[in-house]
């Protein structure tokens, strides 16, 4: 033991604390840096061969794997419920409170009230040209509705393609990175620079992917989605996007990607494979999954629920109603209807009781043979079964039998269909039955009238051929021409009859107010599931509840999660988190300690100098 | 922006709060200056069904107040014009009274033009309009229901009016100056004989004789029917035979002849020196009377039956006289080809003229208030008044006052208070439409009741309460200032601020 040894060890000891206050010159400089971790500086009391001194141990950086497995699958929830709250509340604006001036309701309420008007007033010209403008507004904003509809849904594809350069950026980013860092001869800090960069861009992927990450020994990263996909180990995966050009309501996703008309979302793995992230189901979480949810759920349901009220409006108005006539043989009484006049699209109802219990069963004209069979109660809770008039009344005898049941006769004449209840077993009864056909001319057919058309004036039927006549029909509806061109359609229903007579607009209003719908299948998506039924202004009010719920769902779990994140971000801070204050205690005890040290040295140069001078 | 700018540079919680205090703050300010609980439709909450079913409720209640005014203002008129009609047809009552013609006869020059200007009147009021619409068409509510006063009495355009119809009827009903009735019969005999089977003239009914010395044969078989007066032996003076006769609208019409032994009088006949002498003499006298009838008596009531089948009411058709082979010798009434007749009504002929015409005022609820200017009390007096339109009473004809009287106790019937209890009077028309009005008055003022309880509701769901947001700013600005003092206070507390 010697002076010299007490000379090692102070020197030892100003080396760590110089080393030291490097550490805490960073923490402190770094105090305001995004991602940036806390590091420390390990110090170990090393045994020399007659001495004790002190080294540097390496730097350390603060990171807790749980704790950021746990915030990147919040970070991906989080931003679901983030994008999804901000296009919903979008929607929602676009059908504006109720009562507002431009809102569905207040212009189906002023449409209404211009009918009634035009009841007591049919031969003002004034009233009937204020009933097409309140029909030409009402239409307007359906179309408009629409048109919002899809350019949010076309928004999102924009918004996904933004998405994915993002994503592969940040992929390329981190695979450089885990580059970098497999390579451990790298000075220590720098490397931690490093990790810091890898768990932000983690944390930026998972934001837009739900991503699990998983950190190896060496420091690299390697990602793949919560349903197991690889997206990124030594090499990155890319995500590729085929947008669909301008969207419109009939463009929606299938999973046969022939019919398909959306976008196409692809993840390419670094050999060459390519997977449908969408078709597969691959994405669980984050802001992708949720414009794919968007783009092909939410909104489509919005769209499909503006149609069924854009098609209920049009049926009301356009539908002739035509009851049977009573008819018996021997002891069995019952129906028979002109089944002529049925469209495309149209349908006729028996009502029947069997065993007392009233039921309906409807009968559905459908010309596409693709579409057959079709069975399917609806929202109201009638059976709907479709048949192909084409063999007239004597064609579709089978498939009212099946409909029925046993119990009841079924018989055809040309084009007309009898329906006979089980006699004097009575069992069975046939209480009614009724055709539901679209209106073929603005007079001379009926009370009925086809107000509102299709594009190019065509009639609505709701023909059930190709996609349907009512997929996208809010954004084509508009208002009968003829009508337009000259309005005392709207009261003579007879060509030539009079103007005063107020039977055309008491139909119109009486329809408006009677006529009840019902959403048939719901095979659109789990959001659409939501099925409207009952008269068109129940279905608007349904609609507008339905978009207000579903805009308010999402906002509140937006501000869940956001709670969520904020509470994981109070964990982040305080591990990882710079505390000025315990850096500017150690700063103090470091200032001490290298005082300690330099007295030491200034003591041990004192003795040396002493005994020189000796 | 992105999460990572939002969670990766963790604000301080505090100041994080701080933020979602202020726009807490915002949005309570908002909800002060609108008085409105939510901005939009998410923020409705789970009252947004009730509120969207609420609203359509207040506003079918708008809609039906739009149609409740609208009818009101048509009740109101429809009220002036019962009330004008009732006192033309009180006014008209008192211009015709039989055997009444004023000093220098000045109302059988009156007569006529005062019931053309009535019939003016009524007609104007008939079709009376309130914004184009035209109130007594019934469901026919875009054209003038009645043709205008000259068309209807002297036509137009080449189609006949009512003056034209009544004197084709008059010629048919007159004939040869007999009312269509032969004279024959020969020795005791005298037989009355019509002309032939058709709806024109005198049509026999009775014959009764108040003499042992007559045999009589009463009309029968079937038409032409004939009678038969037959002088056994000579009548004595004081004895009569009265004919009986309907005429063309239905009432009857008799001519007593009394037989005597100078020289007859008016409605007298000379006993003769035998029964054939009597009977030729009974024949002359009868001759003279039917003259005379036929230009009072049945003149009047060959009128009226014009304006019968001119003026058609419900499910009628305007009748005119087929002129084969002339007006005098003709034998049917057809239906009016309407491109030579002018038809006086042109509205809607409904069974139940009320409610050809319905308001919806309520759901359930409707107001009938058509009228149409061929129900019978306007019918009546657009009759009366243009039969009297029609006439010329010359003071130097002598048979001018019986014609006066026998016109004024038919048509004074038209305007007699006795009809007011028939459907379709003009007071029964005033009534209904005061029992509309009446009927609207009771639902709007419920509709008001409901709209006010709507409204109500609607307040309940969408205002704020002032005093709860005053409240809770005043809590939130206590929140926010401590908040914002311990932030201050606690960014203070930093060693760096300590050492030296």
């Amino acid at each position: 033991m010697g002076l010299s040894v007490s000379l090692a060890n102070a020197l030892s000891g100003m080396a760590t604390s110089q080393a030291s206050l490097t550490v805490v010159s960073r923490n402190v400089a770094n105090a305001g840096t995004p991602g940036y971790h806390k590091q420390s500086l390990s110090v170990i009391d090393t045994m020399g061969v007659n001495s004790a001194f002190a080294r540097t141990g390496g730097v350390e950086r603060a990171f807790n794997s749980s704790l950021q497995a746990y915030y990147n699958s919040a970070t991906s929830d989080s931003g679901y419920a983030a994008t999804m709250a901000a296009t919903l509340d979008q929607l929602q604006t676009y059908f504006g409170k109720p009562g507002d001036d431009g809102s569905l309701d207040t212009m189906f309420g002023s449409f209404q009230n211009a009918l009634q008007a035009l009841g007591t007033s049919p031969d003002d010209f004034a009233t009937r040209a204020t009933v097409m403008s309140k029909a030409q507004s009402l239409v307007a904003t359906l179309n408009s509705m629409s048109s919002n509809i899809q350019s949010l849904r076309q928004s999102t594809e924009t918004q996904v393609q933004s998405s994915v350069s993002v994503l592969n950026q940040s992929l390329n980013s981190l695979a450089k990175i885990n580059y970098h860092l497999a390579d451990q001869n790298g000075d220590a800090a720098s490397r931690a620079a490093l990790m810091d960069q890898r768990d932000r861009l983690v944390t930026s992927i998972s934001e837009q992917v739900d991503v699990q990450a998983t950190y190896r020994d060496d420091g690299t990263v390697a990602l793949m989605t919560r349903t197991g996909v690889g997206v990124l180990d030594v090499k990155p995966a890319t995500f590729a996007f085929e947008p669909a050009g301008t969207l419109t309501a009939d463009k929606q996703f299938n999973l046969d990607p022939t019919k398909s008309g959306v976008g196409k979302l692809k993840l390419i793995s670094s050999s060459g494979l390519s997977i449908d992230l969408v078709q597969q189901n691959v994405m669980q979480s984050g802001t992708l999954k949720a414009l794919i949810d968007l783009r092909d759920k939410a909104l489509v349901a919005a769209q499909s629920q503006l149609d069924e009220v854009a098609a209920g409006l049009a049926q009301s108005m356009s539908t002739v109603t035509t009851a049977g006539a009573a008819a018996s043989s021997g002891t069995q009484n019952g129906f028979s209807l002109d089944l002529s006049s049925i469209r495309d699209g149209n349908d006729f109802t028996i009502n029947i009781a069997r065993g007392g219990v009233a039921q309906t069963v409807k009968v559905l004209r459908v010309d596409d043979a693709s579409k057959l069979p079709l069975s399917y109660t609806d929202a109201n809770g009638v059976q709907v079964v479709g048949a192909d008039f084409s063999g007239g009344a004597a064609g579709i005898v089978q498939a009212v039998r099946g409909l029925l049941g046993g119990g009841f006769t079924v018989s055809a004449s040309g084009s007309t269909l009898t329906v006979l209840d089980d006699g004097s077993a009575s069992t069975t009864d046939v209480t009614g039955m009724a055709s539901h056909a679209t209106s073929s001319a603005l007079q001379n057919s009926g009370l009925a009238i086809n107000l509102f058309s299709d594009n190019n004036g065509a009639d609505f039927t709701d023909s059930l051929t190709g996609r349907g006549q009512k997929l996208g029909f809010a954004a084509r509806i508009s208002v009968n021409t003829s009508l337009l061109a000259d309005n005392r359609y709207l009261v003579q229903y007879q060509a030539g009859g009079s103007m005063g007579d107020d039977d055309r607009a008491n139909y119109l209003l009486d329809q408006m107010t009677n006529m009840r719908f019902g959403t048939p299948q719901s095979n659109l998506s789990e959001l659409g599931s939501f099925r409207l039924g009952g008269t068109v202004g129940d279905m608007i009010s349904q609609t507008m509840d339905y978009v207000g719920n579903v805009a308010a769902d999402a906002t509140s779990n937006d501000e869940t999660q956001q709670t969520a994140v904020q509470a994981l971000n109070q964990r982040l801070d305080s591990e990882y988190g710079v505390s000025v204050d315990e850096e500017m205690a150690r700063l103090l005890e470091l200032q001490n300690a290298y005082s300690a040290n330099a007295r030491i040295i200034s003591a041990v140069q004192d003795l040396m100098s002493k005994l020189l001078d000796l | 922006m992105s999460v990572v700018n939002r969670t990766m540079y963790p604000v301080q919680s505090s100041m994080d709060l701080i933020s979602k205090m202020q726009k807490q703050f915002t949005s309570l300010q908002t909800q002060l200056s609108t008085g409105q609980k939510a901005a939009n439709l998410a923020e409705l909450g789970s009252d947004r069904y009730f509120d969207l079913s609420i609203r359509s409720r207040v506003n079918r209640l708008d809609g039906y107040a739009t149609n409740i005014k609208m009818v009101n203002s048509r009740l109101d008129m429809f009220d002036q014009l019962t009330t004008r009609l009732a006192t033309i047809q009180q006014g008209a009552r008192g211009l015709i009274t039989p055997n009444n013609y004023g000093s220098q006869d000045i109302i059988l020059g009156a007569v006529p033009v005062q019931g053309a200007s009535n019939l003016d009147e009524v007609i104007n009021l008939l079709n009376s309009d309130i914004n184009g619409r035209f109130l007594f068409g019934g469901s026919v509510t875009d054209k003038r229901p009645v043709a205008d006063l000259d068309s209807m009495i002297y036509g137009q355009a080449g189609k006949a009016g009512f003056k034209q119809v009544a004197s084709e009827r008059q010629q048919a009903d007159i004939g040869d100056g007999l009312g269509r009735l032969t004279l024959g019969g020969a020795g005791a005999n005298v037989s009355v004989t019509e002309d032939g089977s058709h709806p024109f003239g005198f049509k026999l009914s009775t014959v009764t004789a108040s003499s042992a010395a007559i045999t009589l044969t009463t009309p029968s078989g079937t038409p032409p029917q004939t009678t038969n007066v037959q002088f056994t032996t000579l009548p004595i003076a004081g004895d009569s035979v009265t004919f009986g006769f309907t005429l063309p609208d239905g009432t009857s019409d008799g001519i007593t002849l009394k037989a005597v032994n100078g020289p007859p009088d008016v409605g007298e006949f000379q006993i003769g020196a035998d029964p054939t002498a009597t009977a030729t003499n009974l024949k002359v006298a009868l001759q003279t009377s039917l003259q005379t009838h036929a230009k009072t008596t049945l003149t009047a009531a060959s009128n009226n039956a014009a304006a019968a089948n001119f003026f058609n009411g419900h499910a009628q058709s305007q009748m005119r006289v087929q002129p084969s082979p002339d007006f005098a010798h003709a034998t049917t009434l057809v239906a009016a080809d309407p491109s030579t007749t002018v038809a006086w009504y042109t509205g809607g002929d409904s069974a139940t003229p009320r409610s050809s015409i319905q308001a919806r005022v309520d759901d359930a609820q409707t107001v009938n208030y058509g009228a149409q200017a061929n129900e019978s009390g306007t019918l009546g007096m657009v009759r009366a008044l243009s039969v009297l339109a029609i006439q010329t009473f010359d003071v130097s004809d002598p048979t001018t006052k019986g014609r006066f009287d026998a016109i004024a106790s038919r048509n004074v019937q038209s305007f007699s208070t006795a009809n007011n209890a028939n459907q379709g009077s003009i007071e029964m028309l005033g009534i209904e439409l005061n029992n509309a009005k009446v009927q609207v008055g009771d639902i709007t003022s419920r509709h008001s009741d409901y709209n006010t309880q709507l409204q109500g509701l609607l307040a309940g769901i969408e205002k704020s309460s002032d005093e709860e947001v005053a409240v809770e700013i005043t809590a939130l600005q206590t929140r926010l200032q401590a908040t914002y003092q311990t932030t201050a206070l606690i960014s203070q507390l930093s060693l760096v601020n300590y050492i030296k």
